[in-house]
């Protein structure tokens, strides 16, 4: 089988799924790094150079709020999902649940 | 400065110089919090190998970077199709052209047929060169700048053209067919001079063309021009309608016919040298008017085979109406 076809149909699959469990996770506020080790725990292993961008992303199409505050001495950046988010994750679940049913029965 | 710094501070080379200080913050408090947590659960500090490691596995300063770029691709999916379009346009509306024509002109200045090739080269890389590059500039452009093309949205299927009953001629067969078109009328018009006379041994040698040439001077002439206008309407339309299909089939009857008249002639070249070349000047003479002869049995041959082809061809495609 071509590991490289496999690959990118995978990286293709991902892709709108990590958007929902992202919005999904920030319905409690993170900062990345405990929004990466969250997401992980529950199965889902997402890199930083993925999720970060894609934060960034969904904070420009105003989905999230974020703030800078200190804790543990550090900086961090806190996420949580804004009032569009919260809406268009909504929509997100509709689809992803219509898409599950549907494919429930195809395969 | 540890691994850590070191590889925040290459990445930090490659980002938007707004965003520095905010992406750099972040990926540095991710990557400390890590350390933090693979060290406590080791109750030691991680060695500078173990930090490597988990470095690589970010990937390259420039790669990490990369991602954060707002734009990861210099023409999206939106765009490619009409981008795709517009490339194929430009190299059969302006590269062949320049090709062509700029080969055609330049070979009224060369000395000989590889100058002329040359010259016809650089004309398609230059044109090609600047062409593709404005084409993909504009494109990039557009991406970047997000807009839109409407311009096929309204399309009307009622108006799409009726399925054509001929055989595709592939674009490369009418391209081919083109070159040599071109490349044969520029030589024939006599643009290409052919020396006519050379040194042997301190002696000049003269070549002169058998009579034949000037009294078929212009059917050939017909012929070439009738060819060109052929794979230049194959090349804009490729579904061979009726009318083309015997045209092509009268130019390779004329094609043949004028074969056999030349064949009959049989004398193509007269050598003249001094006296006391004569022998050599007579075989090689003999050789090359045998060329000749071998060259236009194939062309002959070539002819035929098209005009049967051609003649198939019609056959096969309209059985199925005939059927109906």
């Amino acid at each position: 089988m071509d590991e490289n076809l496999f690959d990118s149909l995978r990286l293709e699959l991902r892709r709108g799924c990590l958007t929902l469990a992202v919005l999904a996770q920030l319905r409690a506020e993170h900062y990345g790094y405990t929004l990466r080790k969250a997401l992980a725990d529950l199965g889902l292993e997402i890199d930083e150079g993925t999720l970060y961008p894609l934060l960034r992303r969904l904070e420009t199409q105003e989905l999230l709020s974020s703030e800078w505050r200190e804790e543990g001495g550090r900086r961090k950046r806190f996420y949580r999902l804004s009032a569009d988010g919260r809406q268009m994750l909504k929509q997100l679940l509709a689809e992803w649940e219509g898409l599950n049913q549907s494919l429930d029965r195809i395969v | 400065m540890d691994l850590i710094d070191r590889y925040l501070t290459a990445v930090r080379r490659h980002l938007p110089r707004p965003q520095q200080d905010d992406i750099i913050s972040e990926l540095s408090d991710s990557l400390r919090s890590e350390v933090e947590e693979r060290e406590h659960s080791l109750s030691r500090p991680l060695n500078e190998a173990e930090q490597a490691e988990l470095l690589k596995r970010r990937g390259h300063p420039w790669l990490m970077a990369s991602r954060y770029l707002p734009q990861q691709y210099l023409i999206g999916p939106a765009l490619y199709p009409y981008y795709r379009q517009s490339l194929s346009m430009i190299v059969f509306w302006v590269v062949l052209p320049i090709t062509l024509i700029g080969g055609a002109l330049n070979a009224i200045y060369a000395d000989n047929a590889m100058q002329v090739w040359g010259r016809v080269l650089s004309a398609a890389w230059n044109g090609a060169l600047y062409s593709v590059g404005i084409v993909t500039i504009v494109f990039a452009i557009l991406e970047r700048e997000r807009v839109r093309i409407t311009a096929l949205d309204n399309w009307n299927p009622t108006r799409l053209p009726t399925a054509s009953e001929g055989r595709e001629v592939p674009r490369s067969e009418s391209v081919l067919g083109l070159v040599f078109g071109f490349t044969f009328l520029i030589w024939w018009i006599d643009l290409i001079r052919v020396p006519e006379f050379m040194n042997y041994d301190g002696e000049p040698v003269a070549f002169t063309l058998a009579p034949i040439w000037s009294t078929l001077y212009l059917p050939i002439l017909v012929s070439l021009v009738a060819w060109i206008a052929i794979q230049a309407i194959d090349l804009v339309r490729p579904w061979r309608s009726l009318a083309v299909s015997v045209v092509d089939i009268g130019l390779n009857l004329f094609n043949v016919a004028l074969i056999v008249i030349i064949l009959r002639a049989g004398h193509f070249v007269d050598i003249v040298a001094a006296p006391q070349f004569a022998d050599r000047v007579e075989s090689f003479e003999r050789l090359l008017n045998n060329i000749v002869t071998g060259t236009f049995i194939v062309i002959g041959v070539i002819s035929a085979y098209e005009l049967i082809y051609e003649l198939w061809q019609i056959c096969r495609a309209r059985r199925p109406l005939l059927q109906r």
